[in-house]
């Protein structure tokens, strides 16, 4: 497999899907698309405590997909463009869709080996 | 396979190597002129390569690292004449011994002849490259490594927008027949086309020439996505090519695919192309992401491990 310079690195691709898999982070970063919140903002349509809110916004940074302020009081959380850019690089997700769907294939080949073996036996 | 498809010539003072490669000629192409890919197969059996530089241009430095079985680093130095994708390469091969490659790659409708002329300063020189270092040897394990790197790679071809390409192959071990069969029956295409976790509660193909195609993938939470596409060129046993729009963003993502099958005695080898044509916005790209494309690429990375 090569890795082309413009193209993120697997794990940085994987940290970015791990972030993106959940429906609570989905849902606050829909919420950061209208602009920057506080966590109390975020916090506010789920059903969740803040630690476990402070949980899913850890994960959104260290996949790059946020930033958040200096300001220790306040602290607001802010979508980050680029990492959202990457994602959108269609070849790297069908590379690795292909790649799936080949082992899937492989194996299934030889399932329909096994059957024309067995239907031969049968005549 | 040494020896198949492979010729060898021996002349006063050059030394031609051919070979038939059973993949086309722009894998064969880019695996030559790409230093990432060059790394993975340049050199005789036993032999590691590391590319320091390789500017290809007329003019352009070609600096390599061969590591020996032996232990031993062997410098070459190499300058390109000329470089015509993705038919032709000629270069000066600067560090001793001096000579002048040319490497022409014929397409042979799907498949490739690769011809590699060394003309050496000497006849003197020539036989003496002979004996120190089995050129002739060397020059048919390198075609060989290079074959063998052609029947797995894949590649990005350059993105302009949010446009992209993908190149890949594989070799599957089943005869042409059965593998072309898995990709064009319905019983068949369902059961290994989805990735492992997603399921496909809807699935038609009507495998003709502008037939249609079209199907619905669910991930584990339950979320659908639908692709729907026409199937523009089949050659049997040997090409499908279809477009197809993917709905999992709105404008869809417009996909032109192309597999085409290559015999290679009682294995198949299978090389993808796909264009990707993204009209969609970014936000448009990311609510996609929030419904379908991520979670099928978690699912990705958990089947893998």
């Amino acid at each position: 497999m090569v890795q082309q310079h413009n193209t993120p690195s697997p794990d940085r691709l994987s940290a970015i899907f791990g972030a993106l898999a959940d429906p609570t982070r989905r849902a606050m970063i829909a919420t950061l698309l209208t602009g920057e919140a506080t966590v109390q903002e975020l916090a506010k349509p789920h059903d969740m405590s803040l630690p476990a809110i402070s949980k899913h916004l850890k994960v959104l940074e260290r996949a790059g997909l946020i930033t958040r302020g200096r300001d220790a009081q306040w602290r607001p959380c802010r979508l980050q463009a680029a990492p959202l850019k990457e994602v959108a690089d269609w070849a790297e997700h069908f590379r690795r869709f292909w790649n799936e769907s080949f082992d899937r294939l492989d194996e299934y080949l030889k399932e329909m080996q096994k059957k024309e073996k067995k239907n031969a036996r049968k005549k | 396979m040494p020896g198949k498809n492979e010729t060898q010539v021996i002349g006063e003072r050059e030394l031609t190597t051919t070979r038939i490669f059973d993949a086309p000629r722009e894998f064969v192409f880019k695996a030559w002129t790409d230093p990432a890919h060059v790394a993975k197969w340049w050199g005789p059996d036993g032999f590691t390569t590391t590319i320091e530089k390789m500017d290809l241009r007329p003019g352009g430095e070609w600096l390599l690292v061969m590591h020996g079985p032996d232990g031993k680093d062997y410098k070459n130095k190499s300058v390109f004449k000329e470089v015509s994708a993705p038919a032709r390469l000629v270069y000066d091969h600067i560090s001793g011994p001096r000579f002048l490659s040319t490497v022409a790659f014929d397409d042979l409708d799907g498949r490739t002849k690769v011809t590699m002329t060394m003309v050496f300063e000497s006849a003197d020189l020539l036989k003496r490259t002979l004996k120190e270092f089995a050129a002739d040897e060397g020059a048919k394990q390198t075609l060989g490594r290079l074959e063998a790197h052609t029947h797995r790679m894949s590649w990005i071809g350059p993105a302009a927008g949010k446009n992209s390409e993908l190149y890949m192959t594989r070799v599957f071990d089943a005869p042409r027949s059965l593998v072309f069969e898995a990709w064009s029956k319905p019983e068949h295409m369902p059961r290994w086309f989805a990735p492992k976790g997603l399921t496909m509660p809807g699935f038609h193909m009507d495998f003709r020439e502008g037939g249609s195609v079209s199907m619905t993938m669910q991930m584990p939470d339950g979320t659908r996505s639908e692709g729907e596409g026409t199937y523009d060129r089949i050659i049997p046993q040997e090409l499908i090519a279809w477009t197809s729009a993917l709905k999992f963003q709105d404008p869809p993502l417009i996909v032109v695919s192309t597999v085409r099958f290559v015999e290679l005695g009682g294995k198949t080898l299978l090389c993808a192309h796909q264009l990707y044509l993204d009209s969609g916005n970014p936000e448009g790209a990311l609510e996609g992401w929030n419904s379908s494309l991520g979670n099928l690429s978690e699912i990705l990375r958990e089947s893998r491990g």
